[in-house]
């Protein structure tokens, strides 16, 4: 394969594994209208119980698993704070965000642990043998696209229930979820515990695939999904819940390309993507606003006075 | 059916904005009442509906509904008791899901919410009859986000799912006064029609003199926080809007009944 063919299908099975968290986000961003600060740590915190748990000699699907609840647990925790403490959904996701930071440390004992090298002899879902003669990349392609189709289409059953319709009523008109007698605190809880266990979800698959835990591995986590979630609404404008989850998938699988192709052939260095992520993302959130004010301008210019004035 | 017993209400008690809003206002309806309730502007009228929706809770005081005291149930769960519709068309629906999603939300109002389909296709029929009864074509546009629809089309139908399942009480906030004159007298004769079909206990806040004489069995005018006026029956219909005036500037010893009664 050609470094740019094999760089591209690179981008694509990171994107996939990358996609879970995207959703998730979508779920508190999007559907709760929260922006979800609790993402960069529970990102950690799912890569760093898969971590423990693998080293224990745990199934790889079990720590994934497990990291599942962790993750639920902290988004209760940014739930709690917000719902029933009444501190902004903000600062307490920062607040849990910061708290995570103790946790995950000491939740590894150190502030990596790797799963390859002198621990390869434990079971990893990427060094799954397949029937036919499956590259690494390959095998990473088939776990991303199994897990992001199945969540996907969860999700999509899900919001398609009644306590589904009340979390997404919740983020658009909240007056309106209690007047119908739903009790929004419960949905706003509940939806951040299901983005953060989908984040978390993704924190294990991304340090089982890299073959490490790391401290460090959620920064700039939330940035990421919003970007994904972002560039899906420009890929499916106005389209239907479907669409719109397929769209935050395919957002991250962009995202993940274009960040591969620019490490490959631009002299930008790892550690400046994180500044041309946030740039991409703050010009994004401000097209809308742009656009408007582009409108205004030409209305304006268009408005031409019929006689004089004073 | 409803109850309110020498309820008070203070905003910002102690600080210099403290603000009596209600002072020990109370209130009986029976059973298939429909009772409108005039007052000016800070009346507190709002303050009272939303004592009695939950919104807020009072400082004394009680609430009944039926036989429940609801004084401090949380609003979500006294929800079951009650249909609301608000002055503002956007707070009665989720304007990012569909027509039918906003149906199906109201009319799971008063159960418990599980795991079952929101949409249910056996209440296609029976939300399609409901929009239809509208005349505002809504009944093709099952589908629509609810934002794309006008403020009228969006008022009827917050008015259609108040009204599902049958509340205690229909509690309407000047559900009309941010439509244009045409629609919002279309919105009065849908809500005329609902609340006849099944003989609702209804409140309905209005700022127009006209609306609170010609609707209803009876009427309230408030005034800074107490009832003064309450008219019920032949009294009722008999009234007229220069008499309604004039007790309005006697009740309230103000000789500047606002604009917009005056007007209206
Ligand atoms: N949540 C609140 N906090 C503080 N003051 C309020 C609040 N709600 C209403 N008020 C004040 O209470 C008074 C009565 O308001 P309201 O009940 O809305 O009057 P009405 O509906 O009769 O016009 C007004 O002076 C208003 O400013
Ligand atoms: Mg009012």
């Amino acid at each position: 394969m050609s470094s740019f063919a094999s760089s591209l299908v690179s981008g694509v099975s990171q994107g996939l594994l990358w996609a879970i968290m995207a959703l998730g986000v979508y779920i508190t961003f999007r559907l709760l209208d929260i922006a979800d600060m609790t993402v960069d740590g529970s990102f950690t915190t799912g890569g760093a119980v898969t971590a423990i748990c693998m080293m224990a000699g745990y199934h790889p699907l079990f720590a994934i698993l497990v990291a599942t609840l962790a993750g639920m647990a902290a988004g209760m925790i940014t739930g709690i704070l917000t719902t029933r403490m009444k501190i902004p959904a903000l600062l307490s996701g920062i607040l849990t965000q910061i708290g995570l930071y103790t946790i995950n440390l000491r939740i590894m004992g150190k502030a990596n642990i790797p799963l390859t090298g002198i621990n390869s002899q434990i079971e990893n879902l990427f060094n799954w043998q397949l029937p036919f003669n499956a590259s690494r990349t390959a095998v990473a392609l088939i776990i991303g696209l199994i897990f992001t189709a199945v969540i996907i289409a969860l999700m999509y059953l899900f919001f398609g229930t009644e306590i589904g319709a009340a979390i997404r009523a919740t983020g658009n008109n909240p007056a309106m979820v209690r007047a119908l007698g739903a009790n929004t605190k419960n949905t706003t809880l509940f939806g951040l515990m299901l983005g953060n266990a989908l984040v978390a979800i993704s924190g294990g698959l991304v340090a089982q695939q890299q073959g490490y835990s790391d401290i460090g591995m959620g920064t700039g986590a939330i940035v990421i999904g919003l970007a994904s979630i972002i560039i899906g609404e420009v890929l499916f404008p106005k389209t239907n819940f479907w669409f719109r989850l397929m769209g935050v998938a395919f957002g991250s699988i962009i995202y993940r390309i274009v960040i591969t192709l620019i490490l490959r052939y631009s002299p930008l260095k790892s550690y400046d993507l994180k500044l041309f992520t946030a740039v991409v993302v703050a010009l994004a959130l401000w097209l809308p606003y742009l656009l408007q004010q582009i409108r205004e301008h030409k209305a304006r210019r268009s408005n031409i006075p019929s006689r004089g004035g004073v | 059916m409803l109850e309110v017993v020498d309820v008070s209400k203070t905003f910002n008690p102690g600080t210099v904005n403290e603000n009596p809003v209600l002072k020990g206002l109370s209130l009986k309806l029976t059973p298939g009442d429909f009772v409108t309730i005039i007052g000016g502007n800070g009346a507190g009228k709002s303050t009272l509906m939303n004592i009695i929706s939950g919104v807020l809770f009072p400082d004394h005081g009680r609430v009944y509904l039926g036989t429940h005291d609801v004084t401090y149930m949380p609003e979500y769960r006294r929800a079951r008791f009650l249909g609301r519709v608000f002055q503002d068309p956007m707070q009665g629906t989720a304007g990012d899901m569909e027509v039918v999603e906003n149906l199906a939300m109201a009319s799971q109002r008063g159960s418990l919410r599980g795991l079952r389909w929101n949409l249910k296709a056996h209440q296609f029929a029976y939300f399609q009859e409901l929009l239809a009864s509208l005349d505002l074509g809504l009944e093709n546009r099952l589908h629509a986000k609810v934002k794309l629809l006008s403020g009228g089309q969006r008022q009827a139908l917050t008015l259609l799912m108040a009204a599902m399942n049958q509340p205690d009480l229909l509690l309407l906030d000047e559900h009309t006064a941010a439509l244009d004159p045409k629609t919002a007298q279309k919105v009065m004769q849908v809500t005329q029609r609902v609340v006849a079909a099944d003989q609702l206990t209804t409140l309905m806040i209005t700022h127009n003199m006209q609306q609170a004489i010609q609707y209803g069995n009876r009427l309230i005018m408030m005034d800074s926080g107490k009832v003064v006026l309450d008219i019920e029956g032949e009294d009722k219909k008999r009234l007229t809007v220069e008499q309604l005036l004039a007790k309005f500037v006697t009740a309230s010893g103000n000789a500047l009944a606002n604009d917009r009664m005056l007007l209206s």
